[in-house]
């Protein structure tokens, strides 16, 4: 099935998975329909993977090596769902070349979340919308506010699908899958989080001369740290610690971002053995060349949308930002950045380009409305305009949501 | 905040422009309008009766914002065997902004690398000649994903680039022997 959207771990236009439960594991609690994650968790409490969260605990369940079968689709899995979960996040990671998704997602209440899609990259008609990825790919529940979590017995279906030349192919695979659960801590009061932070993992190639030596001092990353900053601040994130960190000058210009051995997939797995938070990798530039002869160049992507964020050193796990003056680019890239780290927080664009035709699933966005700071087009965040960068409450819901927030008590 | 940008457009060929730059291109420039988005061929195709002179007006357009020529640049690609894309592709790999030229090397390689492989090698050679480093990077890479029978010139070019270079050219150009060491 031709993927009509492109690399859509990107957001791609819009652009974005196995067995049983962790060490322990699956073996506890199989029954007939599927494996079931049981009471097993790797972790509870502050800070699953280097990810505390004052108001919120996360609990994670692993259901490693779960084989996909003939048809590219997993048995069912299933975990329970705490009363007070606030969000919870599905992730898989499996091999190079393969595009992740989930066939179903079904709640307590027999509500199908997610449904079998026509286009495993996106499924738009879901429920809860869920965008699938290459190699590493991370869902969002709920990923907006008219999605509502029950407790209870969750059962889901994780889906492979080779990828071949801009086509793709159900087909057998082994992943990982995890299951990260965040939960609010006893007096947090409420199970909607109304604020918190998000750290940042700088790394550099060297693009824009950024070091990590002399990040701390850079002026173009302190100015586009503190863009981002006011950018987020409309939804009550904030901007936590800055780490920084080297990486290889190999990866400066980055050729590849899908298929085999692509170079956007080992930069991101140079994040490997990070403390919790948004891994942000700046380059000169991000370019990919297309099935049919066309050089595609971007300006910025995210891992997946969401990305795996509580696992870092996936091929997902990251966004890549160009930090270069380029022509009609000053090189300026904080709106970047939060346009690409909204994308791995959960954001889908607002409104998609008219050859998608699509908007997110939030009630509260404007049909293009461009001077949302996930408007597909990037006029604004490219030319630099004070207007293109507004944030609403459901997108800021759906940030908070994720597990790599740390939510305020 | 964010802050205006002052874009420096220069001409990205003047018979180029000359020809284009009267084309009408609102369906192709909302494909281009992403700054992630990587929109399919299909989508050119029915976004305009003729999307490559569409293409190429924008990328002629000293008006038309920066990064969208540069992402037109690219996507004519997907339009090689189009009479009018190769002299177009080469006048831009010859001349004019930096940036263009970079992205017409790329472009070049990847869409016509295949098909006429030695002209595309005459075209980028003398690139690795050039002062600016960011066009000498551009050409080794694009020099280095072609796939070409019999001899590897393209090897032996870049071997003799190697034996001159210092710093990050030569990491680069290491690398490209290697990526090339896996093409043939």
């Amino acid at each position: 099935m031709p993927n009509d959207f492109g690399k859509l771990r990107i957001a791609i236009a819009l652009s974005g998975l196995v067995v049983a439960t962790l060490s322990t594991s699956c073996g506890d609690g199989t029954n007939v329909d599927g494996v079931d994650a049981g009471p097993a968790a790797l972790s509870d409490a502050l800070g699953a993977d280097g990810a505390p969260a004052a108001g919120g605990n996360v609990t994670t369940l692993e259901f490693l090596g779960v084989e996909t079968g003939i048809f590219g689709m997993s048995e069912y899995l299933k975990f329970s769902l705490p009363e007070n979960a606030v969000s919870f996040t599905i992730s898989a990671v499996g091999e190079e070349s393969f595009l992740y998704s989930l066939g179903e997602v079904i709640d307590p209440n027999a509500v199908k979340l997610v449904e079998f899609s026509q286009d495993p990259s996106l499924c738009v008609s879901c429920k809860n919308r869920v965008a699938g990825a290459e190699e590493a790919a991370a869902f969002l529940f709920p990923i907006t506010p008219t999605v509502g979590l029950v407790g209870g017995e969750y059962s889901f279906i994780v889906t492979s699908y080779f990828l071949q030349q801009g086509m793709m192919q159900a087909k057998p695979s082994k992943v990982d899958v995890r299951v990260h659960i965040l939960t609010s801590t006893p007096g947090s009061g409420t199970a909607k989080p109304q604020s918190g932070v998000v750290d940042l993992n700088f790394h550099f190639t060297g693009a824009g001369g950024i070091t990590a030596a002399n990040a701390a001092e850079n002026e173009k990353l302190k100015l586009a740290i503190a863009d981002m900053r006011e950018i987020y601040k409309q939804v009550n994130l904030e901007i936590g610690t800055l780490r920084y960190r080297d990486v290889s000058e190999d990866f400066k210009a980055v050729e590849s971002i899908s298929g085999k051995g692509n170079e956007l997939a080992q930069l991101f797995k140079l994040g490997a053995g990070n403390e919790g938070g948004v891994n942000v990798f700046l380059v000169t530039s991000i370019s990919d060349p297309q099935a049919g002869g066309a050089m595609a160049i971007i300006y910025g992507i995210s891992g997946g949308i969401p990305g795996p964020t509580l696992l870092p050193g996936t091929a997902g796990t990251g966004v890549a930002v160009v930090a270069d003056v380029t022509l009609g680019f000053d090189g300026n890239f904080g709106a970047v950045m939060a346009h690409e780290v909204g994308h791995h927080l959960g954001l889908f664009h607002s409104s998609e380009a008219p050859w998608i035709g699509i908007h997110d699933p939030l009630p509260d966005t404007g049909e293009n409305d461009t001077s949302n700071l996930m408007f597909y087009a990037g006029d604004a965040y490219i030319q630099g305009t004070d207007q293109a960068n507004k944030l609403t409450g459901d997108q800021g819901f759906v940030m908070l949501n994720n597990p790599v927030v740390h939510l305020h008590p | 905040m964010l802050r205006n940008t002052t874009i420096a457009i220069l001409t990205a060929g003047c018979l180029i422009s000359t020809a284009w730059a009267s084309e009408p291109a609102t369906g192709i420039r909302s494909l281009l309008a992403g700054i992630d988005t990587v929109p399919p061929k299909a989508k050119f195709i029915e976004s305009s009766d003729d999307p490559v002179k569409a293409l190429l007006s924008i990328v002629s357009d000293p008006s038309e914002r920066g990064y969208l020529r540069l992402r037109a640049v690219g996507f004519l690609g997907y339009f090689h065997r189009d009479k009018r894309v190769w002299p177009g592709m080469a006048d831009l790999v010859k001349k004019g902004h930096p940036d263009i030229r970079v992205m017409a090397a790329k472009t070049v390689a990847h869409a016509f690398g295949p098909l006429r492989p030695q002209q595309v090698i005459q075209l980028l050679k003398p690139m690795l000649s050039e002062k600016s480093l960011k066009l000498r990077q551009a050409a080794v890479f694009a020099l280095s994903g072609i796939k070409q029978k019999g001899a590897d010139v393209i090897a032996g070019l870049l071997q003799g680039e190697l034996k001159r270079a210092s710093g990050s050219y030569r990491h680069l150009l290491e690398k490209a022997l290697k990526r090339r060491r896996g093409i043939r």
